[in-house]
C-alpha cells in the first residue's frame, strides 16, 4: 500500500464492485523495535510505508470519492506508544505520533466537506503483534503499568472505532483506548 | 453516519483490530466492508465468512 497506484487499484476496485467509498480505516500493522542505531535505513523507511505514506495515498484516492458522497469518516490506528515515550521503540513511535498528527490535518482540510478523521490510540491489545513480549514484560503490564489491570481485545478497539465512524461531531482527535495507560501519573 | 448501505475499505482487514472493525461495523448495520490485506489466505477465509452474512464484499490483495 506504499506505493500510489496500489492505493488507486484498491479504492477503485472497490467503488467498482460495491459503488463506492464512505468509510476508510488504516489498520495495516507491523512493528520495527530498537534504538536509533538498531533500526537500518530500509526497516525505518518500511515503517513510514506502512503506517504513514499508505494514509498519504489511500487519502488522495479516497477523499475525492468522499467528496462526491457529501460524507466521509477516516480513521487511522496510532498508539499510545505515539502519545508517550517507550524504549526501544522509536521508529514505531515516530509513526504512529505522525498519525495523530495527520488526523487532525486532514480533518482540518476536509471538515468543509462533512469528512471527519479522527485516530485511535490502543495500549496492550491481544493480538498477536503482542506475540513477541517476554512473559516477564506480559506481566509487568498488568501489573504494574495498566490500571486496570487487564489487555484489550481487537474487539474493544472496534467498538471505539464504529463509535468515531457513527458519531458525527468528532473530528480531529485521537482517542486514547488502553485500561488507563496512558493518562497515568502513577 | 448512519452505516446503513454505506461502504467502507479497511486496509489490515484479515486480522487483529482491522477484521474486528470490519466485524462489527457490518453487525451494527448492514453495511458493504471492502477488505485489503497482505496475507492471501487469511483475506479470503475472512472474505468468506463476510460474504455468508453481508451478502456483498470486496477485497484487494496487495505485496
Amino acid at each position: 500500500m506504499s506505493l500510489p497506484a496500489d492505493a488507486r487499484r484498491c479504492v477503485e476496485e472497490t467503488v467498482q464492485k460495491l459503488g463506492g467509498v464512505d468509510v476508510l480505516i488504516h489498520a495495516a500493522d507491523a512493528a520495527t523495535l530498537g534504538t536509533i542505531f538498531d533500526v537500518e535505513p530500509e526497516d525505518w523507511m518500511k515503517a513510514f510505508d506502512v503506517h504513514v505514506h499508505a494514509v498519504y495515498h489511500l487519502c488522495r484516492a479516497a477523499v475525492p470519492v468522499m467528496k462526491t458522497r457529501k460524507e466521509g469518516a477516516i480513521i487511522l490506528i496510532s498508539s499510545g506508544a505515539g502519545m508517550r515515550g517507550c524504549p526501544g521503540t522509536i521508529c514505531y513511535q515516530t509513526v504512529k505520533g505522525a498519525l495523530s498528527q495527520m488526523a487532525r490535518a486532514l480533518a482540518r482540510d476536509f471538515a468543509d466537506d462533512n469528512i471527519r478523521v479522527n485516530a485511535v490510540a490502543p495500549g496492550i491489545i491481544r493480538t498477536r503483534f503482542q506475540d513477541g513480549m517476554s512473559e516477564e514484560a506480559k506481566q509487568n503490564n498488568l501489573a504494574n503499568r495498566i490500571p486496570l489491570h487487564r489487555k484489550g481485545t481487537p474487539e474493544d478497539v472496534a467498538t471505539l472505532i464504529a463509535e468515531l465512524v457513527t458519531n458525527d461531531f468528532i473530528t480531529g482527535e485521537t482517542v486514547a483506548i488502553d485500561g488507563g495507560m496512558t493518562m497515568r501519573m502513577v | 453516519m448512519n452505516l446503513q448501505d454505506k461502504i467502507a475499505l479497511i486496509t489490515g482487514g484479515s486480522k487483529g483490530i482491522g477484521a474486528a472493525t470490519a466485524s462489527a461495523l457490518a453487525s451494527a448495520e448492514p453495511m458493504l466492508p471492502s477488505m485489503v490485506a497482505m496475507t492471501m489466505k487469511r483475506l479470503l477465509r475472512r472474505v468468506a465468512a463476510f460474504s455468508s452474512w453481508t451478502g456483498s464484499v470486496s477485497w484487494s490483495w496487495v505485496t
